[in-house]
């Protein structure tokens, strides 16, 4: 029963619910605010809206929410049952700009329509306000025993507690930040160190928010701190608990007068509020904003500084390793440069080697070990180099130099180390590598020379064309084809007629021949022996002259005897033939012979003709 | 009258060789450029011309412009030594370098082999041979002695090899001169993966490396560098050799 009648009160109260008006109203927490302070801003609602966005919040930034909460009450008075629901959007905003600030309408949607709350006008100031926060808490007499020890060290002091009664406020002399430095001028490149100190005389619960100088024109190296211990300090007779925040070593990167701009902190102070409850006094916490005043540093420039100086300040030392005095070519050498002492190590490069060409050097590897201390940093740094000897021969590796300003006799010191001189023992392949190290580093060797000097004659040709392109070399080919024509007909003209002399000749040989033989007949029938005879020989000569195609001027008997071997006549014909002329002399002079004997002769002379016109083709 | 002004052109050619090294010798380069200029102009030239002028625009420190006078002259006349030593200086100071990838061997010795003489000198060659080839022929077809006979065919023979080597090599050197396809870089460049600007850039190239144009679309040459590598480029950014 009991159940069912709750039901019917929450449905009954749903109804009433959707009955009721919209309404949507914002609120902040305070109304003047300073800047980089936080606010509170809540919107209200009676429904629960779909959704709620934010107005124009121009000069604040949100940095937290929106959180939602909702709370229901139901009362009930004289028998009517009323209800309210509540859904509350709660955003925080920080103020970034000082003016007259409004918080625009923000918007919500209940059921698809649009509603929007009202506008909320803040005043941002310069000056932090001190504010109150929220919720205060009463004063916890338990706290003295678990509380943080600043807290219980700040109790035991008892300072700062301006009357037993009255409330307290923080000042600007309670909580402040300092960046103290070790010196104020300095020479560049020197360091200082600069440690950023908490002054409090007020209980504090947190820091909300620090914020470190960004130290620009600086390089800087934080120091580490062994604790972070509160310690106590006058400042104007008033006692405070100090904090050293940060601690650095700082080494300007200008000359001049160079600033640290300021360091920012946000913490909240506990203070009281001058009432008092049943357990004690009641205390309010309160946000603290503090800005470091501005440190000004002179820095001076150093002297005209040495052409090699990078800007190492301090004290240095410089050491090579062992690198031995002889290696083989090809194997890689360490080359190890140690720089160590006290100063700026950051800006000190890797030292130069002055290896020669015949090396090969690789970028160097760097380690340090390099501590921060309180005054400067110390350590060392080293660079491990590789080089490569690609000759063999003794070689100087020249020294290392390295040059600093030292700070104690504020002048210029250049250290270097001894000459280091190698052998390198040449290698079994040693021709390849120096092929290879040709074409990597040639350029160092011919960037030393210069190039050749210009032509004194420079053979100039118009409008040059390649002789084979120009058609001068197929003039010259076929100009020596057509001489080589005309010379070959007119030889061949010249040796044919010569050889058609010799062949008509040699046919008409035998009938010239005939000829002669038939007059020599016609002689022997007239008797006339003389005549006869000359014939016969003339007929035997003309015949060999003309077949063998010897001259008549170069006819001798042993010319023929040879012209007849050449072309193989048979040895007793050619006998025959030069015993017969030899017969027709002797007879030619000695004219004691009768017919039968002229008769014999022509016979055989006819016989010998006959046969040597067989046997010679 | 045509001889006549040629020859009094010749003497201010003259003229200009000897002002042009004045200049030089003076440290002028631009000025001894000028004089070289106008040689070119008048459409004269030479391997020794090219080299000069390289040498000028190596002083002025325009190595792009020396590279490529260089490459010419060598072009002209292979056998330049000094084109060729002073080339090598001007290549050391490019800002890339390019490995060169190898050649193999029966490349590396054609190339030799052609450039071991200019094309004019093969050419000439060529027609002794020739020459040398018909005497041969004519011993053999008109001498009786034997002996002569033999000898003149058998170097006729040789002297017909020798011709048409020559020949050849006279030809390809010729065709080196006129149809190189060699460039030179002008101004530094990304080369791209296909001929627009979009493209994605494939690698740079600098002033004064020499490249070898493979193919053109448009204002686009598709180069390929002696490593290997191969892109596109735009035409304004190199010169032909030719």
């Amino acid at each position: 029963m009991k159940r069912i009648s709750i039901t019917i009160i929450f449905v009954l109260a749903a109804i009433c619910a959707f009955s009721q008006n919209v309404t949507f109203t914002g609120k902040t927490s305070a109304s003047v605010v300073g800047v980089g302070q936080r606010i509170q801003l809540q919107y209200d609602l009676n429904q629960s809206p779909s959704s709620v966005e934010l107005g124009n919040i121009s000069g604040f930034k949100v940095v937290g929410g929106p959180s939602q909460s909702t709370s229901t009450s139901i009362s009930i008075v004289n028998g009517r049952t009323t209800q309210s629901r509540t859904v509350s959007y709660t955003y925080v905003l920080e103020a970034t700009s000082e003016g007259d600030k409004t918080i625009g309408a923000a918007t919500a949607v209940v059921d698809g329509k649009k509603y929007s709350s009202n506008t909320i006008s803040v005043k941002v100031q310069k000056e932090p306000v001190t504010q109150q926060s929220r919720q205060s808490s009463s004063y916890d007499p338990f706290d003295e025993f678990f509380g943080s020890p600043s807290q219980s060290q700040h109790r035991s002091a008892g300072i700062n507690q301006q009357s037993a009664s009255g409330a307290q406020t923080v000042s600007k002399d309670d909580v402040f930040i300092r960046v103290n430095v070790s010196k104020n001028s300095l020479v560049k490149g020197d360091c200082l160190t600069a440690v950023i100190k908490l002054y409090t005389c007020v209980d504090l619960v947190s820091i909300t928010d620090y914020k470190a100088p960004s130290f620009n024109n600086f390089y800087a190296e934080e120091i580490e701190q062994t604790q972070n211990t509160w310690q106590r300090e006058v400042v104007n007779g008033k006692t405070y608990n100090v904090s050293v925040l940060n601690k650095y070593l700082l080494y300007p990167r200008m000359s001049g007068s160079v600033e640290i701009e300021p360091a920012e902190i946000k913490c909240i102070a506990r203070v009281r509020t001058g009432q008092r409850s049943f357990w004690g006094y009641v205390y309010d916490n309160v946000e603290v904003r503090a800005i470091s005043p501005k440190v000004t540093l002179n820095v001076e420039n150093l002297p005209q500084a040495p052409a090699d100086f990078c800007g190492a300040v301090g004290n240095f030392k410089i050491n090579i390793s062992n690198v031995g005095d002889s290696a083989s070519v090809n194997e890689a050498i360490s080359y190890k440069v140690t720089i160590s002492g006290e100063g700026n190590f950051n800006v000190i490069d890797a030292p130069k080697l002055n290896c020669p060409n015949e090396f090969e050097q690789y970028d160097p590897v760097v380690s340090q070990k390099i501590k921060t201390t309180d005054s400067n940093m110390s350590g060392s740094k080293t660079w491990e180099y590789t080089i490569i000897p690609r000759y063999g021969g003794d070689f100087n590796l020249g020294n290392i130099s390295f040059t600093y300003f030292d700070k104690n006799s504020k002048s210029y010191k250049t250290i270097s180390t001894d000459d280091v001189v190698i052998s390198v023992r040449k290698g079994a392949d040693d021709n390849t590598v120096v092929r290879e190290y040709n074409s990597q580093n040639g350029v160092q060797y011919i960037n030393d020379e210069d190039i050749r000097f210009v032509k004194t004659k420079l053979n100039l040709v118009a409008s040059y064309v390649p002789m084979v392109f120009s058609g001068t070399y197929f003039i010259w080919i076929i100009g020596l084809l057509i001489v080589f024509v005309v010379l070959v007909i007119l030889m061949h003209k010249k040796i044919r007629n010569q050889q058609d002399v010799e062949l008509m000749k040699r046919k008409k040989a035998s009938k010239v021949s005939r000829k002669r033989l038939k007059q020599a007949n016609k002689f022997m029938q007239q008797g006339n022996k003389t005549e006869f005879y000359k014939e016969i020989i003339r007929a035997l000569w003309g015949y060999a002259s003309d077949k063998l195609g010897i001259p008549t001027a170069n006819l001798t008997k042993d010319n023929v005897s040879q012209a007849f071997a050449e072309r193989n006549v048979n040895e007793e014909l050619a006998h025959n033939f030069l015993e017969l002329i030899e017969t027709c002399e002797f007879a030619h002079f000695v004219s004691a012979h009768d017919d039968n004997e002229m008769q014999n002769i022509y016979r055989d002379t006819v016989k010998v003709i006959e046969q040597l016109e067989e046997n010679i083709k | 009258m045509i001889f006549v002004s040629a020859g009094i052109f010749a003497n201010t050619v003259d003229n200009y060789v000897d002002s042009a090294l004045n200049r030089y010798n003076q440290k002028d380069y631009l000025g001894a450029l000028a004089y070289y200029d106008t040689i070119q102009n008048h459409e004269y030239s030479s391997s020794n011309l090219y080299f000069n002028m390289a040498n000028c625009y190596y002083r002025i420190n325009d190595i792009a412009n020396a590279v490529y006078y260089y490459e010419k002259a060598l072009l002209l006349n292979p056998d330049n030594e000094d084109a060729k030593y002073n080339l090598n200086i001007a290549n050391s100071r490019l800002k890339l370098k390019v490995e060169v990838l190898p050649i193999p061997f029966y490349k590396r010795w054609e190339t030799k082999l052609v450039q071991s003489m200019s094309s004019d000198s093969w050419a000439i060659l060529s027609i002794i041979a020739f020459a040398l080839v018909l005497l041969c022929v004519a011993i053999y077809l008109f001498v009786n002695v034997l002996s002569l006979r033999k000898a003149g065919f058998f170097i006729a023979i040789i002297m017909f090899v020798v011709f048409i080597f020559s020949m050849i090599m006279a030809f390809k050197s010729a065709k080196q001169i006129t149809e190189t396809n060699d460039a030179i870089v002008y101004t530094e460049t990304f080369v791209k993966s296909s001929p627009d600007n979009d493209s994605q850039n494939l690698f740079s190239v600098c002033e004064g490396l020499k490249v070898e144009v493979t193919d053109s679309v448009n204002s686009w040459y598709n180069i390929k560098l002696q490593d290997g590598k191969q892109g596109w480029t735009e035409s304004a950014a190199i010169r032909m050799l030719k």
